[in-house]
């Protein structure tokens, strides 16, 4: 029934028949019949660059997480759980510094998005049941945290032994999580910031906000140390610097491959799955920075042979966010004959990749939150408008996304900053990051095609 | 040469017939359960006030929410740039267009050539939209169209806070039953959704002249809110219903202008 499903996603004949009763269970638990399967396939075929094996690949990391997931309590001692946004370093030194039979490290919001929501489309009962269960509707609550919050207490998948988690973005994971302490009893540990820089601070980042941080971070690796019954340890922090440093500056430079060619030659919905196995936990180290090795070459051959997806010379866009549950909206963009360069967080900036001086690991992690985009508003819309010059891009399409209070404050003023420093104009478009049920690629259509007409218009009359 | 311009809206489906620049014809009907059905009676009929037939189209670009829906039009285009063509033809000057449809409203930035130069849409929430008028005419009994004339008698319009059709429903039956007339409440209701409008449109600006289309356009209470709402003087097209269909009769002349100039 799903051998098909499976093979797009890159498995091998031996794999599936190897993995099968185990899928047949997980997707048993998830309920995914023959009609989910069959919108899967249609999906995969219609929104991904699936006959790139190295998107393939990464496809495959991404169902064996999902199976992984569903069936970690059956197979391990301890589950351990965390989410956007915490970043993937202090989550991978843990996890290294575990014994892999005995502890299963997942972003389960992020597994269920890039799998129930991208493949699927099936991510509604799970937000139900969150909305149900202490994450109410018309409370603007975060669709990641409803979705993770349905999923287990749906039983799709198991409650964790601890939550490691970061507010440094905003409220909502830290509400979500004291819920599930509360009610569910589950221990959680927070990694907190003080986000409140003075407007003029960046790109300084103060040294009390850096140690603050680095404070909870100690916390954090010693409330896991305890539960996990393990020690965080040097030779973990080396492997996750090194594989860390490895992958993202090799995907950086795939950013820039694609954002810079012309014409763009995959979908920034296809890359995506690249992206958010920056902060995915998996053990699948080798096979993941396989993946995009192979991607990279099949991207670079692609451009060298001029082969794209959008017209050459089309009007090039940057887009203020990343839609991780429906590929359905980036693809009706690029449909519209617009080339979408780049995707904020893709790209690295040069204040992001700075050197800094801290040495002790709690520290360095504390460092990430104060380099980037939540260092302050201001970082934000800074980033925003560097995004566009280095990318050089015709337009940008700033989302709205209803429910995300660290995103929502700074639409205006990313609109504001980009129509008068660069002189390019700039739509927005409202929606929900991980929640399609107040919104289509359809409804969207109009404005999007509009938009790229006046782009299109705008580009031929400066060639001219 | 004659083209035909479609417009399938969540209300009505409207098709202009144009030759020479010229307006031949046009037929309004509602859009109903078929998007296929409507556009291709709306163009039958629509050419048949013409004296023509499929067969004398040359090129026809359909626009309006069911664009992608109608089989014999050669392109589709969104009707944002339709509206800006069609008000662009009738009233040169024109610099901002106000368009209310029955599921959504726009306001429009337009350029001297007839294209667009900004523009900001709605069509998330049913207040601001014709929608809206007609739950409000629903509840007071009235028909949609008596309710512009009514409304101009108000000496005093209601306010109505809530921004969400729903809450704005039950604000409106509150002031009701505190005894005000149905001229203010009406009145209030126009004013309510030309200030939704009116904010919308900031972030575009309104330039002279100021344009109002769509099916609302049809409606002089709302016409004078807005003006007060946006301080400038409006104008309505004769046939405020059809400017996003005329617009893509025209781009579908000069498309088909193009292809002719190429293939000479």
């Amino acid at each position: 029934m799903y051998t098909e499903l499976f093979k797009l996603c890159g498995f091998e004949a031996d794999e599936i028949q190897k993995e099968r009763s185990r899928i047949d269970r997980a997707f048993g638990i998830l309920g995914i019949g023959e009609e989910d399967i069959k919108r899967g396939e249609t999906r995969l075929k219609r929104y991904l660059d699936v006959e790139l094996l190295g998107l393939r690949r990464f496809l495959a990391i991404w169902m064996r997480e999902l199976v992984n997931l569903v069936l970690a309590k059956e197979e391990h001692e301890k589950v351990v759980y965390s989410d956007f946004p915490m970043e993937l370093r202090p989550l991978m030194s843990m996890m290294l510094s575990t014994d892999e039979r005995k502890v299963y490290f997942a972003t389960p919001g992020t597994i269920i998005n890039m799998t129930m929501g991208q493949i699927f489309d099936k991510l509604a009962p799970f937000q139900e049941a969150g909305e149900e269960n202490g994450l109410p509707a018309g409370s603007a609550h975060c669709a990641l945290y409803q979705t993770r919050l349905g999923a287990m207490v749906t039983g799709a998948i198991p409650f964790p032994d601890l939550s490691l988690i970061a507010s440094y973005h905003c409220d909502q994971p830290s509400e979500a999580e004291q819920l599930l302490h509360e009610v569910y009893g589950v221990p959680v540990a927070y990694l907190d910031s003080c986000a409140d820089p003075n407007w003029g601070d960046w790109p300084e980042f103060n040294d009390y906000r850096v140690r603050y941080a680095g404070s909870q971070a100690r916390k954090m690796f010693g409330m896991c140390e305890e539960i996990l019954g393990c020690k965080l340890t040097e030779e973990a922090i080396r492997a996750t610097n090194r594989a860390n440093a490895i992958y993202r500056l090799k995907f950086q430079e795939l950013v820039e491959l694609i954002g810079h060619a012309d014409p763009q030659p995959i979908s920034q919905a296809s890359l995506a799955h690249a992206f958010f196995l920056n902060s995915m936990p998996t053990r699948d180290v080798e096979g993941k920075q396989e993946a995009l090795e192979i991607l990279f070459e099949e991207v670079k051959q692609r451009v060298e042979e001029g082969k794209g997806i959008v017209e050459k010379g089309a009007p090039g866009v940057f887009i203020t966010a990343t839609i991780s549950v429906d590929p359905g909206i980036v693809r009706m963009i690029e449909e519209t004959g617009l080339a979408v360069r780049i995707q904020i967080p893709f790209w690295l900036s040069h204040w992001v990749v700075r050197k800094h001086p801290y040495t002790e690991w709690p520290d360095m992690i504390g460092v990430g939150p104060c380099l980037d985009v939540p260092h302050s508003c201001e970082a934000h819309v800074a980033i925003n408008v560097e995004n566009c010059r280095h990318f050089n891009v015709d337009g940008a399409i700033d989302f709205y996304p209803y429910s995300c209070r660290e995103w929502v404050p700074t639409v205006m003023m990313t609109k504001k900053t980009i129509e008068r420093d660069l002189g390019i104009p700039v739509l927005v478009l409202e929606g929900d990051a991980y929640d399609t049920r107040n919104y289509n690629a359809g409804q969207l259509r109009t404005r999007v095609e509009t938009f790229a007409e006046l782009l299109r218009a705008a580009k031929a009359a400066k060639a001219s | 040469m004659i083209t035909a311009g479609v417009d399938v809206g969540a209300a009505t489906a409207k098709t202009v017939i144009v030759s020479d620049g010229v307006v031949r014809s046009h037929a309004i009907m509602p859009t109903g359960d078929s998007v296929v059905r409507a556009a291709k009676e709306v163009t039958e009929a629509a050419l048949e006030l013409a004296g023509l037939s499929m067969t004398d189209l040359g090129f026809v670009i359909s626009t309006g929410y069911g664009r992608k829906g109608v089989a014999f039009a050669n392109r589709a285009a969104s009707e944002i740039i339709c509206h800006a063509k069609g008000v662009n033809l009738l009233i040169p000057a024109a610099r901002t267009v106000i368009d209310i449809g029955g599921q959504d409203s726009k306001v429009i930035g337009v350029r001297e050539d007839g294209t667009v130069s900004d523009f900001v849409m709605n069509d998330k929430c049913a207040a601001g939209t014709g929608r809206f008028l007609e739950v409000m005419a629903g509840v007071l009994g009235l028909v949609i169209g008596e309710m512009g004339p009514i409304s101009l008698t108000s000496n005093e319009p209601c306010t109505i806070s809530s921004t969400c059709t729903i809450f704005a429903e039950t604000e409106m039956v509150s002031l009701r039953a505190d005894g005000r007339t149905r001229e203010d409440l009406v009145a209030g209701i126009h004013k309510a959704v030309a200030s939704r409008v009116a904010v919308m449109g900031r972030t575009v600006g309104y330039g002279e002249q100021v344009v109002f289309t769509g099916g609302v356009a049809k409606n002089e209470g709302v016409k004078k809110a807005l003006e007060a709402g946006i301080g400038l003087t409006i104008m309505v097209p004769d046939e405020p219903q059809i400017i996003g269909a005329l617009g893509a009769a025209l781009l579908a002349e000069a498309e088909l202008g193009a292809v002719a100039q190429a293939g000479s």
